[in-house]
């Protein structure tokens, strides 16, 4: 999937076919769902090796639990809902969320080099802490809806709303500001 | 305006890109940006902020699909359960149905539910499948370490499609990382009908001399005017199903159940010696790394269609298989491929086979089929007259020559049919499978097939002929085993590996003394052609002079020389030169063997 293009849903019959048990058409499941479900989990993670080994755990997970899916969601989202559970456990179990997060409550505003158009809108991504780019990165990487996002995280579709918004104006207070020239209130 | 008059829009303004707020909302906020410019400065930054995420350059994303699948088919998923369950019943029942026709009172393992089938219960069951299948369709993976230091791994793409008897279409696409495109790519296609056979597989070189020796063309081969079931131009059917690897129950060991891929499957355990056939089949044409005859191999075999599902084989003192064969669809409903082309290119071999009427062929028809239907007859080229049967993968072959061409080979064991004729058996081999040999006065009568011993016995006993007893091979005489070991030198082995019984036993002048010779079998199939042959002499004084290699052991205080080579451990003990060949077995074994000689 391109950066900022929305995740493709499976054909129906591939998804009911591996719902049976066809491995066959769990294969083509993973073949075109791996480097989405790689991406979001990079994006939680920042960390590439991690990123390796949460995906391959979190498509065992759908493999042994296809035969729940019901159709009720996309079936995008109910994998990515599996990978993100995966993450969190893997964070869990190594201690890398309490890094994680305490790494994201510095927050290090940008250095004056960094405020220019060059600045990466990787690091400035990398800044936010891990409840506002959650969100974010869902809607904006994996195209889904603010509903999508709610279910996945288990809160309210306002508090998405929210969440979004502000890591987008924290973004654009690191990343545009300085180099739009403008410097007025957001 | 103050900031507070704006901060209900502001906040509403996220939403409202993404496309999120209600039309109320969205028309009210639209309203408010016409008339804000400040508003319309922060909304313009939020689109700004949109792009930069989205168009942010992509991660370089591995390809981890591999990965996940070996371990999807290798973990026990027991979240399945329930599906297989249901699996079981439902196919359980359609597979008893067709079991029942032809293995009446048979122990069937689906009738056992919690229980480990026996071997001879998968034996049976495998057995019953191969009568039952007309046509499959299957996609493997093969993934394979160690075939040369340069290239770790090489992975496969496997498609074969069958119709019985005799129709099928393998190929296998080589999907491996080469240091370069000077390697040959070990792409085969193997295509076969009931006339003709072909195969396109890279030239041989040996492995060690890569990519030196690269002769990058490809060979063709095939065989015009094929003889039914010839077994110079073999179908590598054991990938199908596993005949002839689990022909004999002492072959393996059933060592539990697991669930691969969503089905529920036998785990079954086995030498790679016993493993060759399918091994064999899967690599039907190509260059493939090699194993040692007692590596591990551990064969998953779906419960309700006895098809293979996984199959690993891992070296002696390894952890990680080098060679994993993986099914990743299989399919015994659809027709298989139809009618296929066989290509007549590159160097062709006559096979000889002129089709005629069984009627006017002077061969003797068995009255006892065991279930198999007429196929094809006809005449060779060297005047051979055959009539052939089949259902489904099983076949049986009865072929006619005047007498006095053929003696039966050394190997064979003299067996006393029900009607009380003499006949003689060799197990499954390389190249043939088992069969029954006949003489009578004018004719030479050879039963050929895949069906168990037992039942190929029987429809030897049902041809009503005369049969009489054939001269002994040359240079020896036949005895009984008890006369073998008669002799006052000969000691009898109290240990032999497991399925192993006397076939035959000769004693014969060797210089100025005798030997004796037994030769020890399993019923079913002996690959390497001989099984187990203990010679031992009065005769011998120092072991022959050889230019083979050898490696020295020490047995009961003597020296004992081994030739890898030839499976041949040999030693002087008390003046009696003793031999034990078993090219299939280990140095371990044969020495276990020998310090049982009582």
């Amino acid at each position: 999937m391109p950066a900022g293009g929305s995740v493709q849903e499976p054909d129906p019959r591939t998804v009911e076919a591996a719902r049976r048990g066809d491995i066959a058409a769990f294969e083509e499941i993973v073949r075109a769902f791996q480097a989405d479900v790689w991406r979001f989990v990079f994006h939680l993670a920042r960390d590439e090796s991690l990123a390796d080994d949460v995906t391959q755990d979190a498509f065992i997970k759908a493999f042994r639990n296809i035969g729940r899916y019901r159709g009720d969601s996309r079936f995008s989202t109910w994998l990515l809902s599996i990978a993100r559970n995966c993450a969190m456990d893997e964070f869990r179990k190594s201690g890398r969320r309490r890094k994680l997060e305490a790494e994201m409550e510095r927050q290090p505003r940008p250095t004056e080099h960094d405020q220019t158009r060059s600045y990466d809108i990787r690091e400035a991504l990398k800044s936010l802490s891990l409840d506002v780019r959650e969100p974010l990165v869902m809607i904006d990487l994996f195209g889904l809806s603010y509903r999508d996002v709610s279910d996945l995280l288990g809160v309210p579709v306002g508090t998405v709303k929210s969440r979004v918004h502000r890591a987008r104006l924290l973004l654009a207070e690191r990343f545009l500001s300085e180099s739009q020239g403008d410097t007025g209130e957001l | 305006m103050s900031s507070s008059v704006h901060e209900p829009y502001r906040d509403d303004l996220s939403a409202y890109i993404d496309g999120e707020l209600d039309p109320g909302a969205r028309g009210e906020l639209e309203q408010h940006l016409e008339t804000c410019a400040e508003c319309r400065v922060v909304e313009k930054r939020l689109r700004g902020v949109v792009a930069a995420v989205r168009l942010q350059a992509v991660e370089a994303v591995p390809n981890l699909t591999e990965a996940i699948m070996e371990r999807i088919t290798e973990e026990q998923p027991l979240t399945l359960k329930r599906q297989e369950r249901v699996r079981r019943f439902r196919i359980g029942a359609a597979a008893a149905v067709v079991t029942a026709a032809v293995l009446v009172g048979s122990s069937l393992p689906w009738l056992q539910d919690g229980s480990v089938a026996s071997a001879a219960d998968v034996t049976g069951s495998v057995r019953a499948a191969a009568r039952a299948l007309e046509s499959y369709r299957a996609e493997y993976k093969i993934v394979e370490r160690g075939w040369h230091e340069a290239v770790p791994v090489r992975r496969f793409d496997v498609r074969v499609s069958f119709n019985a008897p005799e129709t099928m279409s393998l190929s296998i696409e080589d999907r491996s990382n080469y240091p370069s495109a000077v390697w040959p790519r070990n792409d085969v296609r193997l295509l076969a009908d009931p006339n003709g056979w072909w195969i396109k597989e890279p030239r041989p070189c040996p492995v060690a001399a890569l990519p030196i020796c690269v002769d990058t063309l490809e060979i063709e081969r095939g065989v015009t005017d094929r003889q039914p079931f010839d077994g110079g131009s073999r179908l590598p059917t054991d990938l199908i199903l596993p005949l002839e690897t689990l022909a004999g129950s002492e072959n393996f060991r059933v060592v539990g159940e697991r669930v691969i891929a969503g089905h529920a499957a036998y785990e079954l355990e086995m030498e790679f010696r016993d493993a060759q056939p399918f091994v064999a089949a899967v690599e039907a044409g190509g260059s493939w790394r090699t194993f040692e005859p007692t590596d591990r191999v551990e064969m998953f075999i779906d419960r309700a269609t006895w098809f293979p599902l996984l199959v690993r084989v891992t070296p002696a003192g390894a952890e990680q298989p080098d060679l994993v064969v993986r099914a990743v669809s299989l399919n015994d409903t659809d027709e298989g491929e139809g009618d296929i082309d066989v290509p007549a290119t590159g160097t062709l071999r006559d096979g000889g086979w002129t089709p005629e009427d069984p009627e006017s062929l002077d061969v003797p028809a068995p009255g006892f089929l065991s279930g198999l239907e007429p196929y094809r007859s006809g005449s060779t080229s060297t005047g051979r007259e055959v009539l052939s049967y089949a259902r489904g993968l099983t076949w049986l072959k009865v072929a006619a020559e005047p007498a006095g061409r053929n003696s039966y080979p050394r190997t064979a064991e003299s067996v006393r049919l029900s009607n009380g004729s003499p006949a003689y058996y060799l197990p499954a081999d390389w190249y043939l499978s088992r069969r029954v040999d006949l003489f009578t006065s004018s004719q030479h009568i050879v039963l050929e097939s895949n069906l168990p011993r037992e039942d190929l016995i029987e429809v030897a006993a049902s041809i009503s002929v005369a049969a009489r007893r054939a001269p002994d091979p040359p240079g020896v005489t036949v005895v009984s085993v008890d006369e073998a070991y008669a002799l006052e030198f000969a000691r009898e082995p109290s240990y032999l590996p497991e399925g192993y019984r006397p076939s035959s036993a000769y004693v014969f002048p060797d210089g100025s003394g005798t030997a004796s010779e037994v030769i020890y079998r399993r019923s079913e199939i002996e690959f390497d052609g001989l099984g187990i042959r203990l010679v031992q002499s009065d005769a011998v004084e120092f072991l022959p002079p050889s230019s083979q290699e050898f490696q020295s052991v020490v047995l009961d205080g003597v020296r004992a020389r081994w030739s890898p080579d030839a499976g041949e451990l040999q030693w002087i003990s008390h003046g009696v030169y003793r031999s034990i060949t078993a090219p299939s077995l280990d140095l371990g074994t044969v020495v276990a063997i020998a310090n049982g000689l009582r």
